[in-house]
């Protein structure tokens, strides 16, 4: 993981915006588009792990992986978002603690951890489809790019949901 | 510290206080909690549960003050009340402090009355609560300790009762070594003047945590193992040895730091017994043997009700009042046992008391009154066996409701308890003696012993517990016993003359693949499970090893993947599904409802008759169970009526005045001869027949399931199980139970009607009128058609209906009552039940349309269920065709009334005739 940088555009202005300590996100791509989540709630990133599949679980449940002795729930995100599924074999995990369970989101590519001061979030754009935006807790804007920032308590919030059981 | 401080003005220690009480009410999350203030919280539960016994040990003595204990207290108290004040809980200090001068009054009048000991006890129990507002379940403060060694003196004298809590705080405060800083962890002995030094305060979760790296670390060790196994590097192989002792000895010591001594659940007991022997009126002295065994911390909670139950038990029943006692030449004083120890891999709980001991003839009086067993198997019953009696369900009907664990108490709950959890139950007594009660429980909850399983390359763990028997199928064995028949589709084991429905491991899972099953296709392992009484077959890919396993359970959101129950990792780090098997069967029972095959045991459910004929006569290679009956006559039973095959020895039947009964599961099996039923052979008659075929000493019985009960059919013998291609002849029927008759090669057989021969018989024996319509199998005490609006309270006002045996179909307004009705076979309902205040069609509305009407329901009965009830509406009401009404009241009533309104409304119409 390289080191946090300033990646607000925002703040570029002194003691405007810089009110609120700067934050630390984990970022990473899914089909191509930035997503982030708070540093704070990651607990490691791992590389590929093997996976047992849990048979009759929703798509987006890839299945158990074993870490240390720890049984994390692998979620795949692009089955969350409900986006294309290519024959992706290499994914990335971001294991997250969330209200004590282990569950770890499948990306494609981990980028940097960037930092954000918490007042420069902003309301999700419109050109973000609903099922997406459902996840999502705001976005962070720099000049080159959209940082979307996925909110971990809607994720197990819809997890936990009727929805996402099976019949 | 966040404790108000030096002098503030009484406005804002006010304002203090009410903040401390919000937060202390809503009871903070760990989390956001001062780690100081849940150290205070923590020692303020453990000087209690200290005073607490002090109190207990002073009420005891002869002569008060005892000066070392009163100091003890008096000690205990100041610096309970100096937690209070450091964490801010001022009106928890001020208690306190009363209790102080309290005790210090008892000083100068030298008594140390029931009143006092009362008094404070209550307090305790109010700063207990308080202390435990900060938990989870995971740390319980106070008792694990023993206290031996005197508190140090906290310096300041204790008996000087300032009225000033600020001056108080202000000494405790200027104190160094004072207990207000309290760290997590610390050190017996620095600072904090704790119980005994030999103790360490440590974060459960730490625990978990290091339990989870050793578990890493064996299995690493087990990976080196492997590897080492082909190497010949002799340095290697003996660092591999020395690292084999050591983390095996690592391991050994974190298991058992889970451990907790009995004595945090036993402790508590003192006080228990002695409040309810108060209550009681009964002098009962309690004994603990055996406090400091250790049970893994996953069973200690699980055992804490059924002991609980188990000591409330032997104080209400056990133990006579002192004048029984005087009167048998026993001491007044009861003595009460609870002895723990470790024996064989087991803990051993033993309860015991020198009470009346259990009185086996009334045991068994009341057993036969609750018609839980038959007075023939009472008399083979050893003295032993009748004690045990006292663990049936239905047993304790008497028994007095206490708050315990809100269901229904009793011992049955205690035996089904203890036996969730892998253990048994004993009990042994002397009459005039007393009774003992022995628990043998395992040591730890955690580890489950499990077969492995394969399917398609994954591996499932199936708990051990749940297990009966492994069997192979082989294609050579057609021959042998085990034969595994096709059923509609749907495959059958047939073990030892028993039909067991057979699922696929493999289909279950993935019926994506859409696997149709044949014969040659369940070749292979087999495990026989059984899940609450009902066996069924599993079939699966391989069967491994049987393991412990150390169970995890699912997280939240994946806990509605009903058929798993967790996870487990194995030795290779790999993962294995644990199968849940209520949740497997509950799966495919949903599976055979939705219009799969049917196996044996559901297709006898529900199934009309015309069902089954249509299914018969259409002739899809249906299968029959040939039985002799009579001398002479063999015939022909449809499998899919036959739940299963038993056979009964003499000593199993009971010849009651309507018919016989065998007993069958925990209950009784009616028979019925069929011999008898098809009038096949008039010349015999029925006890004639019962003794002839008992005579053989064996009874072969085909049991059915008919209307949600089974009946037992008996016949001379149980002969073959043909499949045929040839229909069933309906147009010769030799009797009424018959379907027909069938060609086989050169025999014919009738075709038994089993419904039919069950419903004649329920009606002739038993007087019974057999439920209409094929839905409820229950007798239905009417049919009802529910119009409500509110989601709530349709939803309610009809599961209280159903489990009042009502029928009820349910709609949301009255456009769709209409709809339904008109669309509803001729009588369908008994009464229309209608809300009035509806939306769209209202109640009056609705009943105007029906009275309107000429159908069947232009005279059904209406009845209102409403809360409006003025005397306009009333008549409103009744111009409308509205019968009766009922309030709405509370829910649970409904059931009641709608039973009276009915009652008087059919003697109306029986009288009238109309």
């Amino acid at each position: 993981m390289s080191f946090g940088k300033n990646a607000s555009g925002h703040s570029s202005k002194e003691g405007e915006g810089s009110r609120a300590a700067p934050e630390q996100y984990s970022s990473f791509r899914v089909q191509g588009k930035r997503y982030c989540v708070n540093a704070l709630s990651v607990q490691e990133i791992v590389r590929a792990m093997p996976i047992t599949p849990l048979p009759l679980a929703p798509a987006h449940i890839h299945g158990l992986l074993n870490l240390r002795g720890q049984i994390v729930t692998a979620i795949g995100v692009r089955e969350l978002f409900s986006l294309a599924q290519e024959p992706v074999t290499d994914k990335m995990n971001v294991v997250c603690n969330l209200q004590g369970t282990g569950v770890s989101l499948l990306v494609d590519e981990i980028d940097d951890v960037v930092e954000f001061p918490a007042d420069a979030l902003e309301a999700v754009p419109d050109s973000v489809s609903p099922r997406i935006r459902s996840f999502l807790g705001g976005v962070f804007k720099t000049p080159g790019e959209i940082f979307c920032v996925i909110d971990l308590v809607k994720v197990m919030d819809f997890l936990n949901s009727d929805k996402a059981q099976i019949a | 510290m966040t404790g108000a401080f030096l002098c503030p003005p009484v406005v804002f220690l006010f304002a203090r206080l009410a903040e401390t009480r919000k937060r202390d009410a809503i009871g903070p999350s760990r989390d956001d909690m001062d780690e100081r203030t849940l150290e205070a919280k923590v020692r303020v539960g453990e000087l209690c549960a200290r005073l607490t016994r002090s109190i207990l040990q002073a009420e005891s003595l002869e002569v008060w003050p005892d000066t070392a204990l009163c100091d003890s207290m008096s000690r205990d108290l100041h610096s309970l009340k100096g937690l209070c004040m450091a964490i801010g809980a001022s009106q928890e200090a001020a208690i306190v402090h009363s209790l102080e001068s309290l005790l210090e009054g008892t000083r100068t009048t030298q008594s140390f009355s029931d009143d006092i000991s009362e008094r404070i006890l209550k307090d305790l129990d109010v700063l207990t609560k308080f202390s435990e507002s900060a938990f989870g379940p995971e740390v319980t403060p106070g008792s694990s300790f023993e206290s031996t060694s005197p508190e140090k003196t906290l310096g300041g004298s204790a008996a000087t009762a300032t009225p000033h809590a600020l001056r108080t705080k202000e000494t405790t405060q200027g104190k160094p070594g004072s207990t207000e800083s309290p760290r997590p962890t610390h050190v017996g002995g620095e600072g904090g003047p704790k119980d005994s030094d030999n103790f360490l305060r440590v974060q459960v979760s730490l625990l978990d945590h290091l339990m989870g790296l050793v578990s890493e670390l064996v299995l690493i060790r087990n990976q080196l193992h492997q590897f080492s196994a082909s190497n010949d590097d002799t340095e290697f192989l003996a660092m591999s040895q020395r690292l084999d002792v050591v983390s095996g000895g690592l391991q050994t010591e974190v298991m058992r730091m889970r451990m907790q001594p009995v004595s945090t659940v036993t402790l508590r007991f003192q006080r228990l017994v002695r409040d309810v022997g108060k209550d009681l009126g009964k002098h009962v002295e309690l004994h603990l043997e055996g406090n400091e065994t250790e049970i893994d911390k996953t069973i200690i909670e699980t055992i804490r009700d059924p002991l609980t139950h188990l000591v409330h038990n032997a104080l209400d029943h056990g133990i006579e009042t002192p004048e029984e006692r005087s009167q048998a030449g026993k001491s007044q004083r009861a003595r009460l046992t609870l002895k723990t120890y470790q024996e064989g891999g087991q803990v051993i709980v033993e309860i015991s008391d020198d009470g009346r001991g259990i009185d086996t003839a009334r045991v068994s009086k009341k057993a036969l009154e609750n018609g839980l067993i038959t007075s023939e198997r009472l008399s083979r019953m050893t003295s032993k066996d009748v004690m045990s009696l006292i663990f049936s369900p239905g047993f304790s009907t008497a028994e007095k409701v206490t708050d315990l664990s809100g269901r229904g108490v009793g011992m049955d709950v205690v035996k089904t308890n203890i036996e969730q959890i892998g253990g048994v139950v004993d009990v042994t007594s002397t009459l005039g003696k007393g009774t003992t009660i022995t628990l043998r429980i395992p040591l730890t909850l955690a580890i489950v012993p499990a077969l492995i399983v394969h399917c398609r390359g994954l591996r499932y763990a199936i708990p051990q517990l749940k297990i009966v028997e492994l069997v192979r199928l082989d294609s050579e064995d057609e021959a042998q016993k085990i034969q595994c028949e096709m059923l509609e589709g749907g495959p059958v084991l047939r073990l030892r003359g028993r039909l067991i429905p057979l699922l696929s491991l493999r289909a279950i899972l993935h019926p994506e693949n859409d696997e149709k099953l044949t014969a040659r296709d369940v070749q292979g392992s087999i495990v026989i499970l059984r899940n609450e009484g009902h066996d069924f077959a599993l079939a699966v890919d391989e069967v491994n090893d049987s393991i412990d396993i150390v169970v995890k359970p699912f997280v939240s959101f994946l806990k509605s993947l009903r058929i798993f129950s967790g996870a487990t990792i194995l030795g290779d780090g790999g993962l294995a599904l644990i199968l849940d098997l209520a949740g497997l069967c509950q799966h495919c029972a949903m599976e055979t409802t939705a219009g799969a095959p049917d196996t044996a045991s559901t297709s006898a459910f529900g199934e009309t008759d015309n069902d089954q004929r249509q299914r018969l006569a259409r002739g899809t290679n249906p299968e029959f169970l040939l039985c002799g009956v009579g001398e002479r006559d063999v015939v022909a039973i449809p499998l899919p009526q036959v739940f299963r095959l038993e056979v009964f020895e003499k000593q199993d039947i009971e010849l009651t005045a309507r018919t016989p009964v065998a007993r069958y599961r925990d209950g009784l099996l009616p028979l019925i001869l069929l011999s008898k039923a098809l009038d096949l052979s008039t010349d015999f008659q029925d006890e004639e027949t019962i003794d002839t075929l008992l005579s053989a000493h064996q009874l072969d019985v085909i049991v059915t399931e008919r209307h949600g009960r089974l009946i037992g059919i008996v016949v001379s013998r149980i002969a073959d199980i043909i499949h045929t291609t040839s229909e069933v002849n309906e147009l010769v029927r030799p009797s009424p139970g018959a379907l027909g008759t069938l060609l086989e090669g050169t025999n014919v057989y009738t075709v038994v009607n089993v419904s039919v021969i069950v419903d004649t018989w329920m009606r002739d024996v038993l007087g019974e009128a057999p439920p209409s319509g094929s839905e409820p199998r229950q007798k239905a005490l009417a049919r009802v058609l529910l119009v409500e609006d509110s989601n709530f309270f349709r939803k309610y006002t009809a599961s209280v209906l159903q489990a009042s045996h009502f029928d009820v179909h349910a709609v949301s307004n009255g456009l769709e009552a209409l709809e339904h009705l008109r669309q509803a076979p001729q009588n369908a309902f008994d009464l229309v039940l209608t809300d009035i205040d509806m939306p769209g069609m209202n109640g009056f509305d609705l009943a105007r349309e029906l009275r309107a009407s000429d159908a069947w329901f232009k005279q059904t009965p209406i009845i209102a269920l409403t809360s409006l009830v003025s005397q306009r509406d009333k008549l409103t009401a009744k111009a409308a065709g509205i019968d009766e009404h009922i309030e709405k009241v509370n829910l649970d009533k409904i059931p009641a009334l709608l039973a009276d309104v009915l009652g008087r409304l059919w003697q109306g119409i029986k009288g009238g005739a109309a």
